[in-house]
Order: C-alpha cells, then structure tokens, then sequence
C-alpha cells in the first residue's frame, strides 16, 4: 500500500519514444486505469514502475522513496504480464507458489498453501494446480499470471491487460470480481487495458495515453464526459462518438454548425456558442455521441433535425446500432431493439445539442473546456 | 495416394532406410568383428571365426609382450583414465565459461556483438594443423606441454563453440519477461538464472555438452602433439598398437571399442533431457 509518483517519464528504443514525460500521481490504495490504443506506452510504463525497464529520464517515487535505483527484486511490486510469462516449467500451484518462495519471505509451507488455495479457488483455478502451462488454455494461463500477482501483497500492483483474453462472459464476471477484490485489497493498482469498459467500471481515475504521452487524467465520468481532445473522445464509448467537421455560421442570430456539404445543419445552444466565439474560430469538429441521436418518428416540435438514410443496421444483444448516411458524414446512432430500419430508407435524427462536443479544427482540442 | 502406392512408398522408403543403416554401422560392426579376432585371422575378412577375447585381456590387465624392439607393457587403462578426466574437465570449463557467454550474447547489446559470436564459431572453422606448430611452441615456452590444464585449454577450441552457438539459441527462445516476471517476484538475478533459465535450457545443455564430450574425447591431434605420455588420451594410445614389427589391429580394434562405451553411454542416459518444446505455452503468442 503506497503512493505512486512519476514524474516526467521518459523512455525511448531506439527511434521509437514509448513513454514521453509521463506525470502521474497514483494516491495510496487508488485504482487507476491506463487506457490507450496499441502502442500508447501502457505497458512501458508499467515496466518502468516495476523496475525491469529504466527509464531514459525522469524519476518514479513509491510511498516517497525514490525508487530509480531500487531494483525490482526489492520494490515490493507484482505484475501480471499481459503475455503470461509462466513459468513453463513448474506446475500452476508452483507458478502460483513462486513468488511467495522468494528469498528474505519467511512463510511456512502451510502458509503457502493455504494462501495458494485461496487465490486458486477465487479465481477458478484449483482445478487446475497441477497441471502445467502448456496444458492450459488461454483463459486460464490469464488466471494463472493474475493469479500470481495477486498471491503476494505488494505496495503496489501492476496489471496488464488482465483480463483482455477471455471470452465476453468471463470478462464480465472477472470485472465484477476485480470491484470486489478492490474493496477487499485496497492496494494501490494501475490497470493496463484498451478497452474502455474496464476503464469506467473499475477506475477510481483513467490516465488516457497517446504514443506515450499523457492525454486525460480524470473520474471515469469526466474524461467521458467532458474529453480534452479528439483523441480522448473517441477512445471511450461504443460506437465512436460521431465527428463532423462543420463551418460556424450565422442565421436568423442564431449560430449554426454546418457541415461541409450542407447536409447537417445543427442550432448551436447559448452555453456552446459562448466557448465557440471565445475559440474565435470558423471551423469546429462537432461531437455527438450515439446516444445523444434519436431517429425520429413524427415531427419534432424544435431543435435540430438531421435527414439521413440507412446505411447500416446492426442488433447487438440488448442495443441496436445504426449507421446513417447524412450527405457524406456517417452517424452512429444507438436505437431500441424493437426498432426496424431497412437500407436505403430515409430517416430524421434528433440531436441533443445541449450535448454536443465541439474541438478546435487544427488542436483537435475540447473548445467548451476553456 | 491410394493404399498401394503409398505401401510401396513406404517400402522404397525403409529400403533406403536399411541400406544407410547399414553403411553408417557396418563399419563399427566390422571394428567389434575385428576386436575378437586372433593375430592369424586379422587380416582376413571372414565374418565367421574362432572369437576370441583375448585381446581384451591384453591390453586391460596389461599383459607383458615381447617384440622385436622390447617388451611392451600396454597402459590402456591409465590412457582411458586419462581420456575420462580430460574431457569431463574439458567439458565442464566450457560449461562454466560458455553458458554465461551465450547468456550474454542472447540478452545484452553491446559493440561487435556479432562480431565476437562469429569469432567463437570459427575457431571450428580452421584444421587443427594449421595452429598446431606455433601451438606447440607456445605451450613448450610456457611450460604446458604434457600436462592436463594445457590439454584441457587448448580443447576449449573444440567445445566452446558449439557450445555457446547452441546455448544462445536456447536462451533467445526464452522470453525475457519470464525473467522480469522472477525479478519482480522477489529474486536476485543469480537465482533467476539457476532456478528459471537454466531448468529451461535443460535439452540444449543435455545436447551441446554431449556434443563437446564426444569431440573432446575423440580428438587426436591435439592430444598427440601438445600432449606427452603423461596425459596421453586413449585416442592417441590407439596408435601404440601399431608397433614396429607388427600392427596389431585386433588390440586396436579392442581399444577402441571400449573407448567407445563412454560416448555411448552418455548419450543413452542424456536422451531423455533431449525433449523439444519445453518452453511452449507458458508465454502467449
């Protein structure tokens, strides 16, 4: 249980920079979520906390100490690799034995043992303690490397994509037992994923990363709710927030966002016009989130309406989604199970403006966060 | 294929089988042959013989002969002696000095990396005769000559690069976060080593130093030239049988038959660390 701190972190491999002074303070017993595409840095960064990569600059604190020169053997860190990296040869009840064996850790074969057991029988793997890896399945070597992180009870806890190789079910399930486990363990944790799921359901803040480079530190609710950039926006929510460049006009007093062939027209509420004139600019990239669209039935009373046609339409389980084709923009629009489109038939979209999104043409950053 | 084509597929297959089988073994077949036959019948090739195990006595006990130059008292068992100690020691210096250098070369960056590994390799490359006079020289100077640290030096030409070539390969097959995975478990870097890797490149060193075994063992002109009676191997002893007024090619026969059962055993008893694949499935991908 300790504080974590990084601060400007930095660490190239030859050409390619993976972490790009990353700052981040993780409090004591905080569950954070590193959220970011392939490549952003995530797992760089967890092996520099860890110790087993240096970094080319920057300095990483554990509970105040600096910890730069602190070799891994001696930081009192676990980490679930997210390639397992099992012990090939030793059975799962030695894989998950292993760390609790090391030297300087005094415990009783009892012990070990029970402490074994209870980590196998919470993650539904005391089936399996004396099998080898090489007789596992994918979910279960995943079980096994989470397995022997969590046996142990380190100051901080470092896991990589943990979760991201088992089937949908399982995943869920395992979310649900990692918010119990949090509660219960309390240890600080950095959680490595891509999918953004996992971020909102089990971070006490997500740190969004680009090609190593901080984007977004915040709750769940505020880096899906009010993103800084583009980039941001579009890694959290399912489908993609919808992004339309359009020009800002003015008609009747009123501002407009138009798109660039005409086709979506959308009144700008007061509350975004003031952020807009403030950006001082004539162009934005306009965000509507799925949910934010309504495809429409009757005549609406006011607001804006978009007039597209069917694209797509797929039935996803307990949503709908539906791609509609507006001029050259396509829209995303989450619908009702019960709903029916067919192709190529014409539609009306409601939007809830007061919802939109709207980032600076060229810095792609959030205009209404200023 | 239909069933006929592919018996017969087969059969050719066997067949071909059967006849290297029999080149590659006739001769040893032909040496054991040769290793029972009296002096009067040695130099016939009659498979069917009055066998005798004579010879074996001889040169085990070490019965005195007499010849035309002197009475002779063979020292075979000295020589095997001499041969097992040099190329276990031979085989365990490279160990020492091998594995961590394939270590090295598999998981650091550092200049003429390549360069260095090549340059182990080669010292395969050239024949033993062309070193062997300046090598000879040298050891006379430094005082190395027929004596065991000197045989088992220069046989380093011989075992280590196999050795560190083959053992590379198997450290790079591991994957370096198996490693990282036992540091952050809370061991230091030498017992990650000893209880991690090591148990992991089992079948390479099983192969690689039964291979340095067997070269070490058989070779000849090294121990014969850098090597005097004390030291003298059972390779080099083979060429006493050929004295002077008669070559006795039935005791050399014998000889080298029992040189062989070392090597042989070995090999039998290492093959069950020979097992491929031992790595698989603990690392995803």
């Amino acid at each position: 249980m300790a504080k974590l701190v990084l601060d400007s972190l930095t660490k190239t491999f030859g050409k390619v920079t993976a972490v790009d002074g990353l700052s981040v303070e993780v409090e004591d017993g905080e569950f954070v979520v590193l959220l970011g595409p392939s490549g952003a840095g995530k797992t760089t960064t967890l092996k520099l906390i860890a110790g087993v990569e240096h970094p080319d600059s920057g300095l990483i604190y554990i509970g105040d100490k600096l910890v730069n020169a602190v070799e891994p053997q001696k930081r009192n860190i676990a980490m679930a690799y997210e390639t397992y990296a099992l012990y090939p040869h030793l059975t799962v009840r030695d894989n998950l034995a292993f760390p609790l064996r090391a030297p300087g850790r005094n415990l009783s074969k009892a012990q070990i043992e029970a402490r074994v057991n209870e980590i196998a029988h919470l993650l539904n793997i005391h089936m399996l303690l004396d099998r080898q890896p090489d007789q596992l399945s994918g979910g279960q070597r995943q079980r096994v490397s989470l397995g022997r992180a969590l046996v142990r009870n380190p100051d901080i806890l470092l896991l990589d994509e943990p979760i991201s190789h088992l089937d949908a079910k399982l995943r869920h399930r395992m979310r649900a037992e990692f918010k119990a486990l949090k509660s219960s363990l309390k240890t600080t944790t950095v959680y490595v994923t891509h999918d953004y799921l996992e971020a909102l359901s089990l971070a006490d803040r997500v740190v969004t990363l680009d090609h190593g480079k901080l984007q977004q530190i915040g709750s769940p609710d505020d880096v899906f709710s009010n993103p800084v950039n583009v980039f941001v926006a579009t890694l959290l929510g399912h489908p993609k927030i919808n992004l339309v460049k359009c020009r800002v006009t003015s008609q009747d007093g009123q501002m407009r966002f138009v798109s660039a062939d005409g086709h979506i027209q959308l009144n700008v509420p007061d509350r975004i016009r003031q952020k807009v004139e403030q950006a001082n600019t004539s162009e934005v990239i306009v965000g509507i989130r799925p949910f934010h669209l309504t495809v429409l039935d009757h005549q609406p009373e006011h607001g804006s309406v978009i007039n597209a046609m069917v694209y797509v339409y797929e039935r996803l389980g307990s949503t709908g989604v539906l791609t509609a084709a507006a001029g050259t923009s396509n829209l995303d629009v989450l619908t009702s199970l019960e709903a029916q489109f067919d192709i190529d038939t014409p539609i009306r979209l409601a939007v809830q403006t007061e919802h939109m999104l709207a980032f600076h043409p060229v810095t792609e950053k959030n205009i209404l966060l200023d | 294929m239909n069933p006929v084509r592919r018996r017969l597929t087969n059969l050719a297959g066997d067949l071909v089988l059967l006849i290297y089988f029999i080149f590659a073994l006739f001769p040893i077949l032909w040496m054991f042959l040769m290793s029972l036959k009296r002096n009067e019948e040695m130099f016939t090739t009659h498979f069917i013989f009055n066998p005798t195990l004579d010879n074996y006595r001889i040169i085990t006990i070490g019965e005195q002969y007499v010849s035309g130059t002197g009475t002779f008292r063979p020292d075979f068992p000295r020589f095997f002696l001499n041969s097992v100690i040099i190329s276990s020691l031979a085989v365990a210096v490279a160990l020492l000095v091998g594995v961590p250098a394939a270590y090295a070369l598999a998981r650091f960056k550092f200049k003429a990396k390549e360069n260095l590994a090549f340059t182990f390799l080669s010292f395969r490359f050239a024949p033993e005769f062309t070193v062997i006079i300046p090598l000879s020289i040298i050891y006379r100077q430094l005082g190395l000559y027929n004596t065991y640290g000197g045989i088992v030096w220069v046989y380093q030409l011989i075992t280590l690069p196999l050795l560190i070539w083959v053992m590379r390969g198997y450290f790079e097959e591991i994957s370096p976060e198996i490693e990282q995975a036992a540091m952050t478990d809370g061991y230091p870097w030498w017992q990650v080593f000893w209880k991690v890797m090591l148990p992991l490149v089992k079948p390479g060193l099983a192969a690689s130093s039964l291979l340095a075994f067997v070269f070490a063992w058989n070779n000849f002109v090294f121990a014969l030239v850098l090597g005097g009676s004390d030291v003298q191997t059972v390779t080099v002893s083979a060429l006493s049988f050929l004295a002077s007024e008669q070559a006795y090619y039935n005791r050399m026969a014998a000889a080298c038959v029992i040189a062989s059962i070392p090597e042989i055993l070995l090999a039998l008893s290492i093959q069950r660390y020979l097992i491929r694949g031992l790595s698989f499935g603990a690392v995803k991908g």
